[in-house]
């Protein structure tokens, strides 16, 4: 009787310590996703505020390009070059609407890390003092968005550029890359958590490794660097590289060019914008030129006129991707307040 | 028997055959365009230069100024009265020879296009309208390009002069341009306007907007609203509002911005004021704010008037009393009665200080 009631009495403990751990680990979650929920609000916040900084400093600096640029309703031709160079924030709204948390964020990361360095280079050309400050001013705006980005991603335990997910189509070419280009580029190790660091560690002892002792300056200056890295090579595309040549050679047989028959116009050039969007925003041809593709090897495949040997970098050129560049960057931050809205909906579940 | 079954199927035949000729003589007028003010001339069917005709207007005389030579007929500086089914009938025999049914219109002149997103993100709407009427059908063709390539244009069933276009993307930034060209006999003309993707998002107002007194509160009304039927997805793309409201009395508006929220309490309302509220919508980032809403009417709850008793002091009571009790509105005029006795006994002391100094 007496043995009977004690393993009653087991089990009822046992029963209770098990809730009691699972309700810790649903309290532990909901903590975990209020935080983030947080800070995506906050990341919101932070693209509002810099779409409403951008369209100011747009104006002006569009007065300054003088006319055309400076006439309302002025849209420029979209250059072949720049158009590769710049990511672009269209997408299809069913695409748009499927992606992944992870695959959003990580959308996110690669635009503004590609646009930092692309404004930043606009500052640095622009001659009116007034200007270049608001744009370095906006510029540290943006780099606080990258970060606040990549501290979510972080958090929510997603890697940037995740090399494994084949539905993004991108992912096989970086892995190989990797070994191959000759400058390294963007570290995809997740990197430490802004300002949930203390926390993160006190909260969760999660997966995602920290680049721990970094201070906030220094990743900044890393991310910096890396991020040029990226924006230099897309502008060098034109640029030939034997070298290169020969260590991305065998890449090129892993690119899925027969997928789309690659027909050859500036038109098409154009069409295969839509077909981007396809492969989550990016297509094999806007990778082969981020990783400075050589332009020899893409005229193989290409058979294309329109690529000549080096960019023709005169003044209007110039003008006309810097205007590409503010206007593409404003589209992202609408988008952007949308993939954070979604984002804020779909943690809420 | 016999006799009324023919006559009968006698005058069957002959209501067809009037109704047949009827509608043959119609058929056989074609249409001639012509525009105002200019000199027109209508030819008989295929008759020689030498032919002599005579013309009828609507059956009745030409009375217009005009020339006749051989088979035509020069009407001079058309108008609007010149418009009619004209004959003209061979001499001398009086056989007709051909019908034209004479229009005069204008050609048209460009047309004004607007083009708005109610239902982002799925698609937007171009409607256009003659500033003039031409007076002549007129057709319009429309076009839409976005980054170079033409768009699908679904003509709406409904609204004559209104065509539906699905956003290909979103977040584009290239422009949308679309062209809407008006045609009719005598000309065309056409239009073209440009826009971006969010400067076109224009919701509709919000829906079943209801606005209801708080119990036990007369200073409380609480409304409610829905957003707008046509928006597709209030989930992913979220709308904010603008909740204005002021008392029937008054033209300053009091407004309220809301973000996500479907519901609303006002608490500053005045007591027993009936009030007018009225609600606007936008999505949280882009374009620009609906049109308002159907204004509601509400008025704050009221506390039942307690029932005067009749004393021997109701004599004298009545100039201070307000009146009636049923008459709520005046609830407000005793507490303003003493605020201004209030302010003139200070303004009173004041000045007996002022005199003492």
């Amino acid at each position: 009787m007496k043995m009977h009631r004690w393993k009653v009495d087991q089990v009822a403990v046992l029963l209770l310590l098990l809730a009691a751990v699972g309700f810790a680990q649903v309290l532990d979650r909901t903590l975990v996703l209020s935080h983030e929920r947080s800070s995506i609000e906050r990341t919101y916040e932070l693209t509002k505020y810099l779409d409403h900084q951008l369209k100011e400093i747009r104006d002006t600096y569009l007065s300054y390009l003088g006319p055309p640029f400076s006439d309302p309703g002025f849209s420029p031709p979209r250059p072949n070059s720049s158009s590769l160079s710049v990511p672009s924030a269209a997408t299809r709204v069913d695409l748009w609407r499927g992606l992944e948390n992870g695959a959003r964020l990580a959308q996110n990361q690669r635009a503004y890390s590609i646009l930092l360095c692309a404004v930043r280079e606009l500052a640095r050309s622009t001659l009116c003092p007034y200007l270049q400050s608001s744009l370095m001013h906006f510029c540290s705006g943006l780099s606080g968005l990258l970060g606040s980005i990549s501290g979510l991603m972080n958090a929510l335990g997603y890697t940037s550029l995740p090399p494994s997910t084949p539905a993004q189509g991108y992912a096989p070419l970086l892995s190989s890359q990797f070994q191959n280009s000759p400058a390294p580029l963007r570290s995809y190790e997740p990197r430490g958590v802004r300002e949930g660091t203390t926390r993160a560690d006190l909260k969760r002892g999660r997966r995602g490794r920290k680049k721990e002792g970094e201070s906030w300056a220094a990743r900044e200056e890393r991310e910096k660097e890396e991020g040029m890295e990226r924006w230099g090579k897309r502008r060098r595309l034109l640029s030939v590289d034997e070298e290169n040549i020969l260590k991305l050679n065998m890449n090129y047989t892993a690119l899925k060019f027969g997928k789309q028959p690659v027909l050859f116009s500036p038109a098409s050039l154009q069409h295969r914008r839509a077909i981007r969007s396809t492969h989550a925003g990016l297509s094999p041809l806007s990778l082969l030129y981020q990783y400075g593709g050589s332009a020899a090897e893409v005229h193989t495949l290409l058979a294309a006129p329109v690529l000549s040997s080096r960019p023709a970098s005169n003044d209007f050129s110039r003008k006309v991707e810097g205007f590409w560049v503010l206007r593409e960057l404003q589209s992202w931050l609408w988008r952007s307040a949308k993939d954070f809205t979604r984002l804020k909906k779909r943690l809420r579940v | 028997m016999a006799n009324i079954v023919t006559s009968f199927c006698c005058v069957v035949l002959a209501a067809v055959v009037v109704v047949y000729a009827q509608r043959r003589s119609q058929q056989g007028a074609r249409i001639q365009y012509e525009r105002i003010g200019s000199d027109v001339t209508m030819q008989c069917g295929s008759l020689d230069n030498d032919a002599s005709v005579t013309w009828k207007v609507n059956g009745t005389d030409v009375k217009a100024r005009r020339r006749e030579e051989g088979p035509r007929l020069i009407l001079m500086e058309v108008n609007m009265s010149s418009n009619g089914l004209y004959s003209c009938f061979q001499n001398p025999d009086g056989q007709r020879r051909d019908q034209i049914n004479l229009r005069v219109g204008i050609p048209p002149k460009e047309p004004q296009v607007t083009c708005r997103s109610n239902t982002y993100p799925k698609g937007f709407y171009c409607s256009w309208h003659l500033q003039h009427p031409t007076y002549i059908p007129t057709d319009f063709e429309v076009d839409v390009q976005h980054n170079q390539r033409p768009l699908e244009v679904t003509r709406d069933e409904v609204h004559k002069n209104r065509c539906h276009v699905k956003f290909p993307e979103l977040f584009s930034s290239f422009p949308y341009r679309v062209n809407v060209t008006a045609v009719n006999s005598l000309g065309r003309a056409s239009s073209a306007i440009s826009f971006e993707e969010s400067s076109i998002v224009k919701p509709d107002p919000p829906e079943k907007v209801v606005a209801k007194p708080v119990a036990n509160n007369a200073r409380r009304l609480e409304v409610t609203w829905n957003s707008p039927s046509t928006w597709p997805d209030v989930e992913t793309f979220p709308l904010k509002y603008f909740l204005r409201y002021r008392p029937l009395i008054r033209d300053q508006w009091q407004h309220v911005e809301l973000s996500d929220s479907t519901s609303h309490t006002i608490t500053d309302a005045y007591a027993g004021k009936e009030y007018i509220i009225q609600l606007a919508a936008k999505d949280m980032e882009i374009g620009t704010w609906s049109d308002w809403s159907v204004a509601v009417h509400a008025t704050p709850w009221m506390e039942e008037p307690k029932p005067i008793t009749s004393t021997t002091e109701s004599d004298i009571i009545p100039e201070t009393t307000p009146g009636p009790p049923s008459a709520a509105p005046r609830v407000g005029e005793p507490t303003a009665a003493c605020s201004t006795l209030l302010w003139s006994t200070h303004l009173l002391l004041a000045c007996v200080l002022l005199s003492i100094m």
